[in-house]
């Protein structure tokens, strides 16, 4: 971590021609973020108060960069992450939390999707079964009882299995 | 289970939950976030004010406080700030008051003040920690809290005459008059 | 003026509608065909009318009519002439306006191609859509009147969302999307139509088919093209943040996009017609859940527009739509028995099925998460958030196994083919994949696993789609002597539609493949620079020149200027901006984009102070971006080739003319 010279500027968004924020000592600060940066990956976890759904790490807006700042100082003094998404819950809630808890209520929406696509999986496969002759014929019968009264059919069944 | 049945049951277990939640959304503003500290004590806080003083807040004392977070380059705040100015001059036997300065600059503050006059403390927050620890979402907002050290309430936006009066009058016991 | 023409223009296209509804109906209970050609004339002035209308409402934007209560709301005196017109959808009762003229054009496109074909549906479709405009039409006359007369006349307006007026694609994504969204409404009407009728006739489907493929490619391009507006606009570096606005236009996606595959099945096998009607259904559903969604103020959301009384209106809609839709399917579920079985786990219908399943999931997943705040609000009352943090896990394994089986689907054999074919067929491309899989990891060691595994299922699913077209000309060229180009053209004329969605497949495989890579390879830096002074990332070199202001009647831009080296060879200048509009504190940024190969280099400007004395920057380098802008005219192509019309000797030879 040591790329993370980071040095927060109480720059606001500054409004036209009078109130930039002033800040007496310009140091020159570089964060370097990528994928595997845990400040930035925990950033993407906590919502931006002031911003519309978005998280942490990707909002320019002054609150969300202070709580950027947090993040790292927290994480500089050796907290898990768990902890700083408490120091944040205690503060705004699990509201804050941009990925619900699993615990509770929450359990439902984590595990219908797996659930469900294990689901799909089983149902598959027990639907599937090599069919005995006479469901083939009633097929066949029930295909051209409907596809006699429309001539179109022919034309599109011959169009389908041209493919 | 014929296919009918299949497609009653399932399609009312997919709509009808659905439409009520979503018709249970009207009421919501989805804007709106949770205040935490409501009806929780206030964690013992260190602050400077803007003259160099050492300021706490929290923990029981003699009269109720009130703290308005703003800032000199939030409009709305300056509007505000009248208001408050008024009400900490008639009122200041019974409620202190403090603002609390957000992400701006000590220096533009006191300039500001200076012209506009300051009835009351305004406390400086690095970083914006004690922002954080009120859980403030945007300037301006107002915490009322009780001589206890309870937090009652907090006013997102402007605050207009008869919202701090009413406010005030909830805080004060026996009332403002 | 405009008020009193517009008004007059909305209450005819009520009239018309309803009338035509009536006429409609009764025609098809009748057989009437007199019926259904007044019918279909009502259509025609419907269109006309809110066609009409609509230009009315840009009339009145374009001369700054303030006496309109809808120019008096987003309208002003100070916006370029491109801003006005698009403000004609910037807003709550506009985007409606234009909504009932698309609905228009979709009507008159359907009406014309239907003239004397399927006597016995069309006037069921037809009014099915009328009475559907005649909502639209009806909420546009009342609780979303965008005509009402304003007293007094505001001399100004405060002009549309300054987010509207920042970039030129907000001319493109919100028609493209509206064309999506409406017209699902088609599809729909033609599905509700063959209930209502009682008869599931092939023939049929066919217009079902090809009226999903429009608002599909509609849609696909509007998404797409939304994802790049907030690439370019934002600032953030993100194209897609499962904000609940943008999943409501996914949503419907998912849906039309599980309708296309299930056809083919039901087409070939007589089995999935519940899917089918099913999804086409829940598709239009869902486009009235998204207008919900974008319109009610329930959501939280940067696209939504701002409260309103119309949420009721539409939760009512949609909720006496899908119990009505419902209580058909379930009043001719006999019509919708499989008249087929799938024979092995390990056939196409499999995977199909399979395909469809994974589909739902993700329409669920997708929907749960978005409406899961309401839940708990509602039964806990406790506020949460359901964002992209959770999202990107649960689509990452559903996206991933779509791929996968787009790959393993056109690989299976209907029917019951032996695993040696299976095994036969798949070896190929499967050790392709996991080539690409290898050589990413050569290449970029820092991969994560996740990313390996997507890129690894992308190579493999492309190379399958690679084979199969491959075969398909090879087979031609078996029983053709003639030259490749021939082989080529000739193939893809004769299996459109199959070709047509091999290359939205590769499309589709480049996007995912695209989300992935960009997720680990992306690379960001923040800074905070003085004049002259430079900062890198990766190869690149950024150094800050100066800032200067521009004055615009609307707005007032900062723009920061750097030069940028790769390595020691200059790029040139890039100059992001941020925009202060009149009616809005907080600034709205452009980046600067660069596309350099398959990488964008993205500078944003954060912050600034007096005089340019400092800014704030972050530049990111996004890897791949430009594939998922890339693939829009691939998609565009494919849909194309499948919705081309066959040749008149074609139609002549299915005997399907005009009688």
């Amino acid at each position: 971590m040591k790329w993370i010279i980071y040095v927060l500027l109480s720059l606001g968004n500054a409004t036209i021609g009078n109130s930039a924020p002033e800040n007496k000592a310009p140091n020159i600060g570089v964060i370097h973020e990528d994928s595997t940066d845990p400040s930035y990956q925990i950033g993407k976890l906590l919502r931006c108060p002031v911003c519309q759904g978005m998280p942490i790490a990707d909002s320019p807006a002054d609150m969300a960069q202070a709580m950027m700042k947090k993040v790292r100082e927290l994480q500089a003094q050796g907290r898990s992450e768990n902890e700083i998404l408490k120091f944040f819950t205690d503060r705004y809630g699990d509201w804050v939390l941009l990925r619900p808890k699993a615990e509770g209520m929450n359990w439902f929406i984590w595990i219908f999707p797996p659930i469900a696509l294990l689901a799909s999986l089983i149902w598959v496969f027990r639907r599937s079964k090599p069919s005995p002759m006479e469901t083939n014929e009633k097929t066949d019968t029930k295909l051209n009882s409907n596809s006699n009264d429309d001539p179109y059919i022919k034309a599109v069944r011959h169009l389908v299995d041209e493919e | 289970m014929s296919l009918r049945t299949v497609i009653l049951l399932v399609g009312s277990a997919i709509i009808v939950p659905l439409i009520m939640i979503l018709a249970s959304g009207f009421g919501n503003d989805p804007h709106a976030i949770p205040f935490v500290l409501q009806g929780k004590k206030l964690p013992p806080l260190e602050l400077l004010s803007l003259d160099g003083q050492k300021i706490s807040l929290g923990g029981k004392r003699t009269k109720p406080i009130v703290v308005n977070f703003w800032s000199t380059w939030c409009e709305p705040c300056k509007a505000e700030h009248i208001l408050l100015q008024e009400a900490a001059r008639n009122l200041n036997n019974k409620v202190e008051f403090y603002g609390v300065i957000y992400q701006d600059t000590p220096e533009k503050t006191r300039e500001y003040l200076q012209q506009k006059g300051s009835e009351y403390p305004h406390l400086i927050d690095p970083n914006s920690s004690v922002a954080m620890d009120f859980g403030i979402t945007g300037v301006p907002e107002t915490v009322f809290i009780s001589a206890e050290g309870v937090v009652l309430h907090k006013h997102l936006g402007v605050l207009t005459p008869p919202i701090l009066f009413k406010q005030l009058s909830e805080l004060v016991p026996g009332g403002l008059n | 003026m405009h008020a009193t023409t517009g008004n007059t223009l909305i209450l005819s296209s009520v009239a018309l509608a309803l009338a035509g509804a009536i006429l409609s109906f009764s025609a098809g209970r009748h057989n009437s065909p007199t019926g259904t050609k007044w019918g279909r004339w009502c259509a025609y002035g419907y269109a006309a009318t809110m066609v009409l209308a609509n230009l009315v409402m840009v009339r009145a934007l374009l001369v700054d009519d303030f006496s309109v209560s809808y120019v008096a709301q987003v309208g002003s005196r100070s916006v370029p002439t491109w801003v006005s017109v698009v403000s004609l959808w910037s807003s709550l009762e506009g985007s409606i306006l234009f909504w009932g003229a698309i609905l228009g054009f979709y009507m008159v496109g359907f009406c014309k191609q239907l003239e004397n074909r399927y006597p016995k549906f069309v006037p069921y479709a037809n009014g099915v859509l009328l009475l559907n405009a005649a909502f639209f039409a009806i909420v546009i006359a009342g609780p979303a009147n965008p005509f009402q007369i304003m007293d007094p006349i505001p001399l100004d307006g405060p002009g549309p969302n300054p987010l509207l007026q920042n970039h030129i694609l907000m001319v493109v994504h919100p028609p493209l999307l509206y064309l999506g969204y409406v017209g699902m409404s088609v599809p729909f009407s033609i599905a509700i139509a063959a209930l209502l009728r009682g008869e599931l006739t092939s023939g049929w489907l066919k217009p079902l088919r090809y009226w999903t493929m429009i608002p599909w490619t509609f849609l696909t391009l509007g998404i797409i093209v939304g994802a790049w507006w907030a690439y370019e606009v934002l600032g953030w570096g993100g194209y897609w943040a499962w904000d609940p606005v943008e999943n409501a236009s996914f949503l419907p996606w998912l849906a039309a996009t599980g309708y296309l595959h299930s056809t083919v099945v039901q087409e070939r096998k007589g089995i999935l017609k519940v899917w089918t009607l099913t999804s086409v259904i829940c598709a239009f559903l869902l486009t009235i859940l998204g207008t919900f969604m974008t319109r009610s103020g329930v959501f939280n959301s940067v696209h939504s527009f701002t409260q309103s009384s119309i949420g009721p209106i539409f939760l009512g809609f949609l909720a006496t739509t899908a119990i009505f839709s419902m209580a058909l399917l379930a009043m001719r579920s006999h019509l919708l028995e499989d008249e087929g079985t799938i024979e092995s786990p390990l056939s196409r219908e499999s995977a199909f099925l399979l395909n469809n399943l994974i589909f739902v999931v993700f329409t669920f997943t997708v929907l749960i998460g978005t409406v899961y705040p309401l839940i708990t609000e509602a039964i806990k009352g406790v506020k949460l958030s359901v964002g992209e943090p959770y999202f990107n896990q649960m689509a990452t394994p559903i996206g991933i196994l779509m791929v996968f089986l787009m790959g393993i689907g056109p690989v299976l054999p209907w029917g019951r083919p032996s695993s040696k074919d299976v095994i036969r067929g798949l070896l190929m491309p499967a050790s392709i994949g996991l080539l690409g899989a290898i050589m990413t990891i050569l290449l970029e060691p820092s991969t994560s696993t996740t990313t390996l595994l997507a890129l690894g299922v992308c190579t493999f699913a492309a190379t399958v789609t690679a084979q199969e077209l491959i075969n398909l000309v090879r087979s031609r060229r078996a029983r053709h002597l003639e030259p490749l180009h021939t082989s080529i053209q000739k193939t893809f004329a004769s299996h459109r539609r199959k070709v047509g969605g091999y290359i939205v497949h590769f499309a589709i495989i480049a996007i995912v493949a695209a989300i992935a890579g960009n997720k680990t390879w992306k690379e960001s830096v923040e800074a905070s620079l003085t004049p002259g002074k430079d900062f890198q990332l990766g190869e690149y070199t950024f150094i800050y020149k100066e800032t200067v202001g521009e004055s615009h009647p609307e707005k007032f831009s900062i723009l920061a200027s750097f030069e940028v080296f790769h390595q020691d060879s200059t790029l040139g200048a890039m100059q992001p901006k941020l925009n202060y509009y009149r009616s809005q504190r907080e600034p709205i940024g452009t980046p600067h984009v660069r596309t350099i190969g398959n990488q964008d280099i993205y500078l944003s400007l954060l912050a600034f102070e007096e005089q340019g004395r400092r800014v704030v920057v972050k530049a990111y380098i996004m890897p791949m971006v430009p594939w998922i802008w890339w693939s829009l005219p691939i998609i565009m192509l494919g849909s194309l080739i499948s919705l081309w019309p066959r040749r008149k000797s074609n139609a002549l030879h299915t005997g399907v003319v005009a009688t």
